[in-house]
């Protein structure tokens, strides 16, 4: 059985799964020996004198207050040749109840369609059919005959109680393209089993920007890894704290894709269910930015809850300053009460740049200083 | 045509046996905010956790979901969420009861139940046939802290023979309670 399946809105198909079975659990292997090495050196370096520490501080982004500037939805315009939107939204049970409302599912499609890849927590009912509706709804202008515009990748149902949620990555196809193969949930044990560390495993796939014909920068390929995590195992300074494991899982991916595809560019995005000091390891990942940063993500805007997550000395394509929340009453105006029917969260998004930026592991010191929060203490 | 106020609705469907009347009480949840449930005085939480045994998958799931939304829960509804616990309705109701005497043993608020609260969740822990369930009822006893001292011997036991993530937990649960860990 797949772990996923795809569709347009015409000619759905299964998508073969690809896990990293067998990988991670390598990648463990190896882990505690670097870990013990590396301490050894920084030991054998800091006793030596051979590692400058204060010269280390240029990596630790910035101490110099954000001055985040979101833009409005409404403002962004169309969309741009040189620049993509990524988004995260949490619909709240996305579930067969909701795919049947047609108000509902219009609004959804008004804002997914003004991106070009959403990563889509909370889809319920254990079928893609909530996405497969939204991804209806998008494509209904496509004509007869011609490629789906809008597509679609739905995990396998994921959670240890009766009470399951899928992730869902849904695209433009007409200027996004689904690296083939490239999707699978992180496997992280059986329930109940010493590796069972995470409630609901996170979703991992890797795009690229489509090239034009009379292009001749690289387009940007980036790999997006998203997270809903428990509500109740986010807290505390310990090892069942998802965000006390988020950072190896994200460590453990990015070593996986550059090994296996050169990839080096992640990007951890979705319901976190913390603020930036909340982000424990994974924000004390050297270079790591919380784009939204401060940014009230739930729908009464009184708490920060997603995130989108990049190491920001590999990942330069971020625009600085280009980054914000859908604030569903303002942006598409409608009361308070219809935005609770389309969800609790709202849609955190950021602009990135369509080509791959300069060399390899460049760094984007605007990105910290202009673009969002640094997560490192 | 127009809404029925989100907390009449409450008042009037709260215990309502139809599902269909069940799926609007869960959407009446979704849209009040925390306090105006609070100020209702309605077990809300409790019937919430009740109905994740329920029959129909729709209300399973937005009881559930509601409840991992962060409903409030008030030291009043102890006794029904210990009932539920040790009556193992359904593997998800014992799970939630005993996330929900967690979440209320970190704010310090059982009241005078805290210990009906901890020596079912001892009883959960040991005796529950749902693994999730007793994995929730170590983290629950960890959160409460040093009041759920007596259920040491338990976890000690828990710590030495039991599946690897409940043994991870009953550890963590100890270090809590010993005021090692948050």
């Amino acid at each position: 059985m797949g772990l996923f399946s795809r569709s347009g809105s015409r000619g759905r198909r299964r998508g073969r799964s690809r896990g990293i079975l067998g990988s991670l659990p390598i990648i463990r292997w190896f882990g505690p020996l670097l870990t013990g090495g590396g301490i050894l050196g920084a030991a054998f370096g800091l006793v030596t004198g051979r590692i400058d520490l204060p010269a280390l501080d240029q990596y630790r982004g910035t101490t110099a207050p954000v001055t985040l500037q979101p833009v409005s939805l409404r403002d962004l315009g169309d969309k741009s040749p040189d620049r993509i939107r990524i988004a995260t939204f949490n619909i709240r049970q996305f579930a067969e109840k909701k795919a049947n409302k047609p108000i509902v599912m219009g609004r959804l499609a008004g804002i997914v369609g003004k991106f070009d890849v959403v990563a889509i927590q909370e889809v319920m009912s254990g079928s893609t059919l909530p996405i497969d509706r939204l991804v209806e709804v998008l494509n209904q202008d496509t004509p007869r005959g011609t490629t789906p515009r809008f597509q679609s990748i739905v995990s396998h149902p994921i959670g240890r109680t009766s009470h399951k949620e899928s992730y869902a990555f849904v695209w433009d196809a007409s200027r996004i393209d689904f690296i083939p193969d490239s999707a699978y949930v992180v496997q992280d044990g059986e329930v109940g089993s010493g590796d069972d560390f995470l409630h609901r495993e996170p979703m991992v796939a890797s795009f690229q920007v489509r090239a034009r014909p009379d292009q001749t920068a690289r387009p940007f390929r980036f790999t997006l890894i998203t997270m809903h995590t428990d509500p109740d195992e986010v807290r505390g300074d310990t090892n069942t704290n998802e965000l006390n494991v988020l950072d190896d899982v994200f460590n453990n991916v990015r070593a996986w894709e550059y090994s296996q595809n050169g990839e080096e560019d992640f990007i951890l995005l979705g319901d976190l269910n913390v603020d930036v000091g909340g982000l424990a390891e994974l924000g004390r990942i050297p270079g790591m930015v919380s784009l939204a940063g401060k940014l009230k993500t739930n729908v009464i805007k009184t708490k920060t809850l997603d995130h989108i997550l990049i190491d920001a000395q590999t990942t330069a394509e971020f625009v600085p300053g280009h980054v914000g929340v859908v604030d569903m009453v303002n942006d598409l105006g409608i009361t308070l009460e219809e935005a609770k029917d389309v969800s609790d969260h709202l849609p955190v998004w950021a602009e990135f740049s369509a080509f791959e930026s300069g060399a390899p592991g460049a760094r984007s010191p605007q990105v910290a200083r202009e673009g969002g929060q640094p997560t490192a203490r | 045509m127009a809404e029925i106020d989100p907390r009449k609705l409450l008042e009037q469907d709260l215990f309502a046996d139809d599902p269909v009347r069940q799926m609007g009480v869960i959407r009446a949840i979704s849209m009040l905010e925390p306090e105006q449930l609070q100020s209702s005085g309605l077990p809300c939480a409790a019937r919430l956790v009740r109905l994740t045994g329920s029959q129909g998958e729709m209300v399973r799931i937005g009881a559930a979901e509601a409840l991992e939304s962060g409903v409030p829960v008030q030291a009043d509804e102890v006794p029904q969420l210990c009932e539920m616990l040790s009556g193992e309705l359904s593997g998800d109701v014992s799970y939630w009861s005993a996330t929900l005497l967690g979440r209320l043993g970190a704010a310090g608020q059982l009241g005078d139940h805290w210990s009906q609260a901890v020596t079912t969740l001892q009883a959960c822990l040991t005796e529950s046939a749902f693994l999730p369930a007793r994995e929730r009822a170590a983290w629950a006893l960890g959160r409460i802290g040093r009041q759920a001292h007596e259920a040491m011997p338990v976890l000690r036991a828990i710590a030495e023979d039991a599946p690897p993530r409940l043994r991870r937990l009953a550890v963590e649960a100890l270090e809590s309670i010993r005021g090692v860990a948050a």
